[in-house]
């Protein structure tokens, strides 16, 4: 179970962008992987629905807070666009009333979970057999 | 009263550095640039955490796309394929191309992505010539892959001056020729020649 609802973060990136903030490396990386080359991309990108087939990984405490009686809450995710596995991950700031995203690179992961889900949404194969 | 607060911690205490990237795009070559990094000293995030580097980003891919799109027109015009043919051909309006060229106009990002392609692949230009025809555009791919495969496959024509040979199934049938000869200039010259017949029924 998610500690955060997804939808409130894709509407973030819609109408409240300037308080939604990519950190540390999410810039470079949806750059570099992901062809999405500035915040405005990226939040373009999640906000029309860009990451398809998500699937919750885990709610962790977000481990650099420095107030530790009052943990933010961090959720990631898995997700598929065209033949990629990604992963992200994001949070709540109530104090700063931000959004941070903390992680946005592809996934190690490799689970069946992921594959399964490719599968559902006919990914596999598609368009190899377009012709056929 | 309005200080700027690290937007993951609430901390007041951010260092301001410059850091140097590299943005690379393709045939537009590399530009580096010195865009501003926060970092907080309490939790030690780091990121753009005020908007500063957006624009600057945004004018560098600009401006290496233009480059690109120049890049792409000139190694068509330096090959002998005019941009009206290739304007004709993907039935985008006439001047399209030069406009693109001499920056009266800005391409659009599909606009750039198709530049991409035929430059990558200047074969789709020849599906585009056959209306983009199924069967046509097998023909022309695999023909371009062909060509490009023939190179590497020993013919054990050591000995010969000329082999060939047919590879044929239910549904098609590729018929590959190999030979040197003399050119006008007098030069040995290696030729290879591919015919791909295909079945359309």
């Amino acid at each position: 179970m998610s500690y955060y609802r997804y939808e409130d973060f894709k509407k973030a990136c819609k109408n409240d962008r300037d308080n939604v903030i990519p950190i540390n490396n999410v810039l470079e990386n949806a750059r570099n992987y992901f062809n999405l080359n500035t915040k405005s991309q990226l939040l373009d990108f999640i906000q029309n629905d860009g990451l398809e087939n998500l699937i919750f990984v885990n709610t962790k405490d977000w481990e650099n807070y420095p107030n530790e009686d009052k943990p933010i809450k961090v959720d990631a995710y898995e997700f598929t666009s065209m033949y990629k596995l990604g992963y992200i991950a994001f949070m709540h700031n109530d104090e700063t009333n931000k959004w941070l995203i903390k992680s946005f690179h592809l996934s190690s992961n490799r689970n069946m979970a992921i594959y399964h889900a490719l599968e559902r949404a006919g990914l596999i194969n598609k368009l190899e057999g377009e012709h056929e | 009263m309005n200080k700027q607060r690290c937007p993951a911690c609430g901390s007041i205490d951010i260092i301001d550095e410059k850091k140097s990237i590299l943005i690379k795009k393709p045939f537009g070559g590399q530009d580096n640039i010195e865009i501003h990094e926060n970092i907080c000293s309490i939790c030690g995030s780091r990121g753009d955490f005020f908007n500063q580097n957006e624009l600057l980003i945004d004018e560098t891919i600009k401006k290496l796309q233009q480059k690109s799109i120049e890049n792409i027109l000139n190694y068509f015009i330096d090959n002998k394929v005019s941009m009206s043919s290739i304007e004709r051909a993907l039935e985008i309006p006439q001047r399209t191309l030069t406009k693109w060229r001499n920056r009266t106009n800005v391409p659009s990002s599909a606009g750039i992505a198709l530049m991409r392609f035929i430059k990558l692949f200047p074969w789709l230009l020849e599906v585009a010539e056959n209306k983009y025809d199924y069967s046509e555009a097998q023909k022309i791919h695999i023909n371009a892959a062909i060509q490009k495969l023939l190179p590497e496959i020993d013919f054990y024509k050591e000995n010969f001056i000329e082999v060939g040979g047919i590879v044929a199934t239910s549904g098609s049938a590729l018929l590959y020729r190999y030979y040197e000869k003399k050119n006008i200039n007098k030069q040995e010259k290696v030729f290879n020649e591919v015919t791909l017949v295909t079945s359309t029924g």
